[in-house]
Parts: C-alpha cells; sequence; structure tokens
C-alpha cells in the first residue's frame, strides 16, 4: 500500500486528482462540475452558494439544484481519498485539501517573491511544471462569463510566471548554452511574439555552431513579427544576426525550412474501416429503418467520447441510404454553443444544397441569409414551421433522416426546434431523428437535456447507451489496423473503448508503446512529429472550432495556398480530418482538435483567435452571421472592442430568429465587454444597444421574470441625455416604458413612452436643427447669403427651441448675425454661450473661433482688457490645436496697441500682419488690414490708412468679402484716393451689407462732395 | 486660383472606410469655402498622405478641414513647377 504519500492535485493541463494511492481519479464527466471542483480547489476557499451559482448556472434553470446535483458529484470523488473532503452547509461550500500538493501552489512556493532570485534548481523544477499545459486546460465555459473571466485572468497570470520563468532560466544559464537554448526555444513556443525570446534562440545556435539554423529561426521570426504584427525585427533580434558569420549558403532559400518535405511516410488510414461489434444495436437499427419495429420519432445515441456514437450515426445515415432513404447529418460545436439554430441551420443547408428548391418558404431565409429572401417580420412559430414544411417537402418523396451529433453542445433555439419538429412529424411520415450526445456532459446543457427528458417522458424517444466493446470485439477491430499486434493487452489497457484501442494500436505499430497513457496523450504522440507547416495548419484548424473550410484559413492564417492544400492532404491521409461535404473538412474526433488545441500557450492561442476575428470581421455580412463566431473568438483574444460589437450583432441577429435565450447571452456577454472599454459615447450607446437585447431577450415567450435592470436603464438613459444622444436616450425610454408595461405600473409605461417619443423626434431633429445651424453659420463666417442664413437660423430655432436643445453651432451662427446687425451686447452673450457648449464638447476648433470672433467684438467694442483676456485664452487653445493659428491673435492685440497710443504698436502691428500673409489668411487680413486703416485715419496718418485699405480692398475682392470691400473702398476715399462714384454706388447699393460697413458708407456719405458727384481727395485731421 | 496643398500623417494606417466618411463630410464643406480638391497622393503603407487644392487662400482650406474633422498637419501655398 502507497497509503502514505499526499495526494496530488494538478491545476496546470487537464484537472487531475491522484489519490494517496498513486492512482488518478476519475472526475465527474460534466465539465461544469469539474469546472465548479477546479475552482475550488485553486481559490482554496469556502464560497456562498449564490456566488457559485452565478459562477456556472446563471441561467433560466434551477440553479441551486444544478449546484446540489453538481456537488453531489464531487463528493463521490473526494469523500474516498484520505484528506481530501467537500465540505457544504447552507450557505457556503469548501474543499479541504489536507496535505495535498497542488501544482500551482508548489511552484509559488519554489520561485518565492522573486523569480530572479530563485536558485536555478528551482527555476527548472518549476518550469518543468510549468510546460505541462495552461491553467484548468479544457475546462473552458464561454458561455458562463464570469467563470470564463476568471479562469482567463488566471491563464494570464500563470502564462506571465511562465514567461519570467524561462526569461531567467535563459539569462542564467549563459554558461551552458544547450541548456539554455532548450528553455529559450521553450519561451518562444509559449510567447510566439517574444523579441528577446527569438533574439535568445539565435545567439544560443550561433554559439552552438549552428548557423544554418540561426538564420532559418531569424527569418522564422521576422516572418512571424511581420505578419503579426507589421513590423520589422527589433534592434536585439538584429544584434543578434549579426553574430552570424557570413557564409556563402545564408541566403533565404537555401535555409527556409523543407516545410512539406521529410515527413516519416504513414500509411494512409483506411477512410471508413469496416463497422466491428455493436451486433445488438445494428439489429435494432436494421428493424427501426425497415420500419418493422416500433418506431421511434427521436433516437439518442449516448456514451462516453471514443465510444463510437458517430460511428452509429454514419451507419444510420448509410443503412437507411442503401434502404432508398435519405441522410442530412451535422453536428454542434462547442465553440458555437450560442449560435442560435447552429446544428439545424448545417441541416437546412445540407438539404438546399443537395436539392435546390424553388419556392422555399422566406422565412428560411432568416437562417440562411444566402436565399437572399427577406422575411416578413413574422414570430417564432412562423419560423420553427418553415422548417417543418422543408421537412415535410423532403420525406413526401422518400424517407430520411435528420442526424444531429454532440447535442451536448447545441444551443438553445436548436434545442427548441428538435422539441418542434419531433412533436409535429411523427414517424410514420418517414421521418427519422438521430441525436447523439456525450453521457455526462449532456446533464450540462440544460435546454437540451430537458427537451430529452420530454420527448422520452412522451415515448417518443428511444435511447441507445454504448457500452464498452467486448474483447472479442476489440480483437475484431484491432486486426483491422494489424492482426499483428497484442490485441489482448490493448483490450486491457483501453477497456474496450474503441478510439482508445485504435490509437493504441497506431502506437504500437509506430513502435511506440507504453503503458498508463491516456487517449489523449496518444493523439499527441501522433501529432508531435508533424513538419513546422503541417501542425500549423492543424492548430489553425482546431482554434476556429468547427469545421472549416481552406478559404477560411487561407484567411486567418495567411497561408500558402500551395502548402495549405499539401498540408491539409497529409492531416487528411494521417487520418486527422476528413472531407465533410463542399469544400469543407472537420477534424475525425474532437478529442483531436482539442489536444492539437492543447498544444498552444496562452499568448499564441490569443493571438490565433485575434487574427480568425479579423479575418471574419472583413468578411461580415449585414445580417451578422459571423458575429457569433467572432463574438466568440475576440472574447479568446481578449479584444473587448470587437467582442463587444460582435455581441451586439449577434444579440440583435438572435432576436431576428426569436432566439431569446441566446440573445439574453449575448447582452450579458456584451456587456461585459462593454465596460472595460474608455469611457464616452461610443460605449453609452453599446450599453443601451445591450440593455435592449438583454430586455427584448426576457420578453416574449420565454415566460422568464424580467431581469431586474430599470436603475441600470435609468441611469444608461440619462447619461445619454447628458451627452445629447438622442436616439439612444430614445432606446432608453422605450426601454423603461416596456419595464414599467410588464411591472403594471401603467402610468410610468405611460411617461416613458411618451419621453421616448420626444426624445426619438428630438433625435432626428437634433440632426436636422444641427445641420441647419451649421450652414447658418458657414455663410455668415463667409459673409454671404445673410438673409439665408437668416431664414436657416430661423428654422433652427424653430426646431431646437421645443425640445431645449443647446447647440453651440446654433447660438455662434446666432452671434454671428447679431454682430453683423450690429447689435453686439446680444452677439456677445450669444458667442459666450456658444464658447461654454464647445468647451463642454471639448471641441477645441470650435472653442478656438468663438473665442475669436469674441476677441474681435470686445476689440470692436473698445473693451480692450476683456480683448486680451480672449486672446490669451486663444493662445492657450492655439497650441492645444497643434497648429499655428496665433498671428491673428497678435494682429488683435497690436491693433488694440495702435488704438490706445502704445509707442511700439506699429511695429507690433508691422510684424503681425507679416505673420498673417505668410500664413495666407486673406479674410483675416483685410479685416485687420481696414481696421488699421481706420485708426491709422482717426490718427491722421493717411498715407498709411491708404495703404493699409488699398492692400484690404484687393484681398477682400480675392475673397469676395464685400462688407470688406465697401470698407476698404470708404475708407480710401476718405483717406483722399478718388473713387469712382460707380465704385462707391455699387458698394453702397448692396443690400447685404454689415452695420461695420454701412457705417463707412454713411461716414463716407457725410463728408462733403465735389462738383463732379464723386469724391476725392481730402487729408483727414 | 492658388494651388494649395496639406499633409496628414497617421499614427496607424488610415482605411479607405475613414476615407470615405471624410469625403462626405467634406464635400459640402468644399462648396462653402470655395474650394475645389484637385488630387491626393495616398503612400503605400498608408500612413502619410499629400493633397492638393485650389482655394483662394490657405486659410479657407484650414477652415473645410477643421469643419470636416479631418487630420492634418500642415496646410500651405505652393507654386506649381513643371506642370503644363
Amino acid at each position: 500500500m502507497k497509503d502514505q504519500s499526499p495526494p496530488g492535485i494538478h491545476l496546470l493541463g487537464e484537472l487531475q486528482l491522484i489519490g494517496c494511492d498513486g492512482r488518478t481519479v476519475a472526475l465527474p464527466a460534466s465539465r461544469k462540475t469539474r469546472a465548479l471542483l477546479g475552482y475550488l480547489i485553486a481559490t482554496g476557499q469556502p464560497h456562498r452558494r449564490e456566488r457559485l451559482c452565478d459562477l456556472l448556472w446563471d441561467g433560466p434553470d434551477d440553479p441551486r439544484a444544478e449546484l446540489r446535483w453538481s456537488l453531489s458529484k464531487i463528493r463521490a470523488v473526494l469523500d474516498d481519498k484520505k484528506g481530501m473532503r467537500l465540505t457544504a452547509d447552507r450557505n457556503r461550500v469548501g474543499v479541504e485539501l489536507g496535505n495535498a500538493v497542488i501544482d500551482i501552489r508548489r511552484i509559488r512556493s519554489l520561485l518565492g517573491d522573486d523569480v530572479s532570485a530563485a536558485p536555478i534548481a528551482a527555476l527548472k523544477e518549476a518550469a518543468a511544471l510549468l510546460g505541462v499545459g495552461e491553467f484548468l486546460d479544457g475546462l473552458d465555459l464561454p458561455l458562463c462569463y464570469r467563470y470564463q473571466e476568471w479562469c482567463m485572468a488566471e491563464r494570464e497570470a500563470v502564462s506571465r510566471l511562465r514567461l519570467a520563468v524561462l526569461t531567467s532560466l535563459v539569462e542564467r544559464l549563459q554558461g551552458h548554452p544547450a541548456d539554455a537554448l532548450a528553455y529559450a526555444r521553450a519561451l518562444t513556443a509559449a510567447d510566439p511574439l517574444s523579441e528577446s525570446g527569438h533574439a535568445a534562440v539565435v545567439r544560443l545556435l550561433v554559439r552552438e555552431g549552428r548557423n544554418k539554423e540561426a538564420l532559418g529561426q531569424y527569418e522564422h521570426a521576422s516572418r512571424v513579427f511581420e505578419a503579426e504584427l507589421g513590423v520589422r525585427p527589433s534592434a536585439e533580434l538584429e544584434e543578434a544576426r549579426q553574430t552570424l558569420r557570413p557564409t556563402a549558403s545564408a541566403s533565404v532559400a537555401a535555409t527556409r525550412p523543407a516545410r512539406a518535405l521529410g515527413i516519416p511516410p504513414v500509411p494512409r488510414r483506411p477512410p471508413s474501416a469496416a463497422f466491428v461489434g455493436r451486433e445488438a444495436e445494428r439489429a435494432l437499427i436494421d428493424q427501426i429503418v425497415a420500419m418493422r419495429a416500433d418506431r421511434p420519432d427521436v433516437m439518442l445515441v449516448t456514451g462516453e467520447p471514443g465510444i463510437g456514437k458517430s460511428r452509429v450515426l454514419a451507419h444510420i445515415g448509410e443503412r437507411l441510404t442503401s434502404a432508398g432513404g435519405r441522410a442530412f447529418a451535422a453536428r454542434a460545436y462547442e465553440a458555437e454553443a450560442a449560435r442560435p439554430y447552429g446544428v439545424w441551420i448545417d441541416v437546412i443547408r445540407e438539404i438546399v444544397r443537395e436539392s435546390p428548391r424553388d419556392g422555399l418558404p422566406a422565412d428560411l431565409g432568416l437562417l440562411l441569409p444566402e436565399m437572399g429572401t427577406v422575411a416578413e417580420a413574422g414570430d417564432r412559430t412562423r419560423l420553427l414551421d418553415a422548417v417543418l414544411g422543408l421537412l415535410r417537402q423532403v420525406v413526401s418523396m422518400r424517407p430520411a433522416a435528420v442526424i444531429l451529433d454532440d447535442l451536448q453542445w447545441a444551443d438553445e433555439g436548436s434545442s427548441s426546434l428538435l422539441h418542434y419538429v419531433a412533436r409535429h412529424i411523427d414517424s410514420t411520415s418517414g421521418l427519422l431523428i438521430v441525436c447523439a450526445a456525450r453521457a455526462g456532459e449532456i446533464e450540462d446543457n440544460g435546454a437540451a437535456s430537458r427537451v430529452l427528458r420530454s420527448l422520452a417522458r412522451d415515448g417518443r424517444l428511444r435511447e441507445i447507451e454504448l457500452a464498452a466493446m467486448s474483447e472479442a470485439e476489440t480483437v475484431q477491430l484491432i486486426r483491422q489496423v494489424d492482426p499483428s499486434l497484442d490485441a489482448a493487452q490493448i483490450f486491457a489497457e483501453s477497456g474496450g473503448n474503441p478510439l482508445f484501442s485504435l490509437e493504441l494500436a497506431r502506437a504500437h505499430r509506430r513502435g511506440d508503446p507504453g503503458p498508463g497513457r491516456t487517449v489523449e496523450a496518444l493523439i499527441a504522440g501522433q501529432l508531435a512529429p508533424l513538419a513546422e507547416g503541417i501542425r500549423e495548419t492543424l492548430v489553425w484548424a482546431a482554434a476556429h472550432g468547427r469545421a472549416f473550410t481552406p478559404d477560411d484559413l487561407a484567411r486567418s492564417a495567411r497561408l500558402d495556398d500551395t502548402e495549405l492544400l499539401t498540408a491539409l492532404g497529409e492531416l487528411e491521409r494521417r487520418g486527422l480530418i476528413r472531407p465533410v461535404g463542399g469544400d469543407a473538412y472537420d477534424f475525425t474526433h474532437d478529442l483531436v482538435r482539442q489536444t492539437a488545441y492543447r498544444t498552444l500557450s496562452q499568448p499564441r492561442r490569443k493571438l490565433l483567435h485575434r487574427r480568425i476575428a479579423r479575418a471574419l470581421d472583413a468578411v461580415i455580412g449585414r445580417d451578422g452571421a459571423f458575429a457569433a463566431d467572432i463574438a466568440h473568438h475576440a472574447a479568446l483574444a481578449e479584444d473587448d472592442d470587437m467582442a463587444a460589437h460582435a455581441c451586439r450583432l449577434a444579440g440583435e441577429r438572435a432576436l431576428r430568429l426569436f432566439a431569446n435565450a441566446e440573445a439574453a447571452s449575448f447582452a450579458e456577454r456584451g456587456l461585459r465587454h462593454a465596460e472595460r472599454l474608455a469611457e464616452g459615447p461610443a460605449r453609452l450607446e453599446l450599453r443601451i444597444a445591450m440593455l435592449k437585447i438583454r430586455l427584448l431577450g426576457a420578453t416574449g415567450p420565454g415566460l422568464r421574470p424580467l431581469p431586474p435592470l430599470a436603475d441600470t436603464i435609468a441611469e444608461a438613459t440619462s447619461d445619454a441625455e447628458a451627452l445629447g444622444l438622442q436616439t439612444a436616450a430614445a432606446t432608453g425610454h422605450y426601454l423603461l416604458s416596456v419595464l414599467h408595461q410588464e411591472a403594471g405600473d401603467v402610468q410610468q409605461a405611460e411617461t416613458s413612452t411618451l419621453r421616448a417619443a420626444e426624445a426619438g423626434r428630438a433625435a432626428d431633429d437634433s440632426t436636422r436643427a444641427r445641420q441647419l445651424a451649421n450652414t447658418a453659420r458657414c455663410l455668415l463666417e463667409l459673409e454671404t447669403e445673410i438673409g439665408r442664413s437668416r431664414a436657416l437660423i430661423a428654422e433652427a430655432s424653430a426646431i431646437a427651441g421645443p425640445i431645449s436643445l443647446e447647440l453651440c453651432e446654433l447660438y455662434w451662427a446666432r452671434g454671428l448675425l447679431e454682430r453683423w446687425d450690429g447689435n453686439e451686447d446680444h452677439a456677445v452673450s450669444s458667442l459666450r454661450r456658444a464658447l461654454d457648449l464647445a468647451r463642454g464638447d471639448k471641441d477645441r476648433w470650435r472653442e478656438y473661433k468663438c473665442l475669436t470672433w469674441l476677441a474681435m467684438l470686445e476689440r470692436e467694442r473698445g473693451r480692450y482688457a476683456d480683448m486680451h483676456t480672449h486672446c490669451s485664452e486663444l493662445e492657450t487653445v492655439a497650441a492645444r490645436l497643434g497648429d499655428d493659428e496665433t498671428p491673428f491673435v497678435k494682429t488683435l492685440r497690436a491693433l488694440a496697441g495702435l488704438a490706445t497710443g502704445v509707442a511700439s504698436a506699429d511695429d507690433a502691428l508691422a510684424s503681425a500682419l507679416t505673420r498673417l500673409r505668410a500664413v495666407d489668411d486673406k479674410s483675416y487680413l483685410a479685416y485687420a488690414l481696414n481696421s488699421a486703416a481706420h485708426l491709422y485715419r482717426q490718427a491722421g496718418r493717411t498715407s498709411q490708412a491708404r495703404l493699409c485699405a488699398s492692400e484690404a480692398l484687393t484681398l477682400a475682392s480675392a475673397m469676395r468679402r464685400h462688407s470688406e470691400i465697401a470698407i476698404a473702398r470708404a475708407l480710401l476715399a476718405l483717406a483722399g484716393e478718388t473713387a469712382s462714384a460707380q465704385d462707391i454706388e455699387a458698394a453702397s447699393g448692396r443690400d447685404d451689407l454689415s452695420v461695420r460697413a454701412r457705417a463707412a458708407l454713411l461716414a463716407l456719405q457725410a463728408r462733403p462732395r465735389d462738383s463732379n458727384g464723386g469724391s476725392h481727395a481730402k487729408p483727414a485731421g | 486660383m492658388p494651388r494649395v496643398i496639406v499633409e496628414r500623417n497617421f499614427e496607424t494606417p488610415f482605411t479607405q472606410e475613414e476615407l470615405s466618411a471624410v469625403e462626405a463630410r467634406m464635400g459640402p464643406c468644399l462648396d462653402l469655402y470655395n474650394v475645389r480638391w484637385i488630387r491626393s497622393y495616398w503612400s503605400a503603407d498608408r500612413l502619410r498622405m499629400v493633397c492638393e487644392y485650389d482655394a483662394a487662400d490657405v486659410a479657407s482650406v484650414r477652415n473645410v478641414q477643421r469643419e470636416a474633422n479631418a487630420k492634418f498637419d500642415r496646410a500651405w501655398a505652393a507654386d506649381v513647377l513643371g506642370e503644363q
């Protein structure tokens, strides 16, 4: 007895418990139960039952009952083992682990607080433990987002620790290049974007004299950086390359690894081995297919992974086809557990592809966007009836089977559709529905197990439970691979699981025997010798998480077409993937996919998922058909922005498909992603859109209680109003009205509805008022079409007033019009309001413009102190604008200096005007020159006045500034220039002159005229 | 009319989508300010852009950029060499 050794717990890699007897403890099949056990062990403290329910069973079912069920399974596992015990009372649940050795705690105790100070032996042991795998690998539950977030955070922490340990080992083993090289390679495998890791590999290979490999590594790293980050190799990597001695053969072509070459020959697997054993099940299937047995509506095949469920499903399809019927098969994928009707969509697509038919119900277009038909707004029953109609059409000609594999991963909509179809089509119609599910794991899927229980109660379901194969059957199976193998030994090791037996047989054939292995370890052994390019293709396919086409891989992995097709051919030859119709492939078993995926480190997984999400994002359809996939991959890539947007699209699509549970789930996930985005209007709009999906997902035929969202929605709505997001605010009020309606609060509901309508109108009105005010303001800036501006301002005011809309542009436009009309006080107050609004919006340019107009107005009113204050503010804003916007400020200051008799004003003005000319701002220059001419004339400096007015006239003419033209002409005449009566008349005759221009013309008219009716020079003062 | 050049630099590659959005915003402003777009040069890495306009002055072009919320670094009046 090895009773004395402490129990061991592996949280890294797959969760494993090793009892005091040294044997691995068989854990419950339910993934949620294993996840709960992992959580209790890793956190090492008791938790309230509510918290655990929220963590793993936040759904419509009875979470406390689900938790009790899981705890009963855990108790059965732990209580047998000395020193490990489940502790649970009415409120709290925890585990007591006694002296159990937990890998992650062992690593932390080895390393202490400072990794760099840990002894090398400790670092090596820690590296070995960390190299086992990712934290709780394979226990992902993307739909339980609270658990998933905790798990991802733990994985990140482990990943950081791993990188720190490997980096430290590489640095400290410089005296042992061979050792250091192994750790450097492990570092680049753990983090493919570690530049120092790649540089270390290159340097160490050079030190070992392996120049060719070093150059190969350098080129590989360069390709990775170019592809992933779009950057060239860093200085560190370049330096490492410099250590290479130049050799004649050091060219890219010579050193590039021959990717598809050098693969050890592997015998091709037979595409479909003969069906062995299962005599009783086959007899039953034959009877059912021949309609002899009491035929059920639904058949369910259950059993553990690898037991042969998919093979039985295929057999049913083959039997039905050879009896003249047809079979349409699809499988649910774990990665798509939230894709509404996912498995059914694949079946329907199969049906439509095989026999495209005219006159398909338009409602099917909701499920198959490629049909291009747009269904009218209908309801869920119409959608389900459309599917039913299609199936009836199919079986009206020949009997058919719909085969749904891996039902434990089906989404809730698919389960509902299964129930609907099973209840409305009985077996006499010629339709047989066959499903397969993993025993134990099907319990994790509340919706699917409810449907199966209900069908069983109604006597519509027939279950075939696949047990392990007998020794005789296993021997027969092994003989198909190689008759010379010791089949009895393989049976003893595999316990009669056919997949396990076959993998063992292949391992023996490869000359790779050895006891105590798991099926996953055997599959991993198969993947290990794959050449780099082939393994790359395999891991990209694994990260996709579902059936894939070469195009899918090419889009995300950017693999070369020829290499990709070669790799797919090789993977098919090795029996790891298989064609599944069209140009798609799938893994021969999900365990192969899982094993390939687990070879990836956490940073690499993120990288792959990010690229897949981006590639999908680039092809996303208007209907959001890929949005669920993007949400899945973006969440695993921890790209909150993309994930939040995809959750919104996926949630909206789920609502359109009446898949309310999926919609609510996307909304919850989307809200979590949105929380991590930067605050601002975009986040708020996303949040309200997500709350809408969440609420609407809880209404309708689901009859679930509405979530307590009133406060959250009210808060988001008021934030939206504060930010002027009228459309979002309207949505918020509408949601509140729905909530009040459901709660029976009619008055509140009415108020919210009215406010929603107001905000809705306000959204359209707000946009319109903004556009009108903007055009008016622009025309006034340009001093043209003043009459039209006046009308536009009136129209914008009429819209903005009733909805209390405060627009910077409108106040700005009013300010300019009031200045034009000579109402200076009003102009100042309007512009000040516009300035406040621009500052509130953090709109620097509008702030700058409003301040400029205020400074000009104060100068025109002779309030120079106020003008200087605005000028100082202007200088600050101009600096923030990052543009050379200050020459006009200096000009205004110089004009004030000239007006108040500052000694150096002339020089300051000349210098400011020179700068204004240099930045080529003719409109301000014309204004400034006219202002200067006026001041010079008042001071009796006629020639200066003439020079300025003359230049102003040229510039104003070029800019078609009629008021400035009139002012310049008047000033020139007043300064003694002979002006033609025609010019002055033309200037005076215009009806769109500002009060400033009219005042200048009046001053001209007030002076004595000569006999010719023209003005002539008469020096002022 | 004088030729005005606008130089732009972007921290991340400017996308066709962003370009179309700026063009849509700029359209009405160009008319109002009497500015005519001639042509643009866009670097292969999408990080730099130079645009040519006809306008009465540089300030008009600058204002159009601000109105349309288009990022730019410099705007300057130019003499054209070598054009027929």
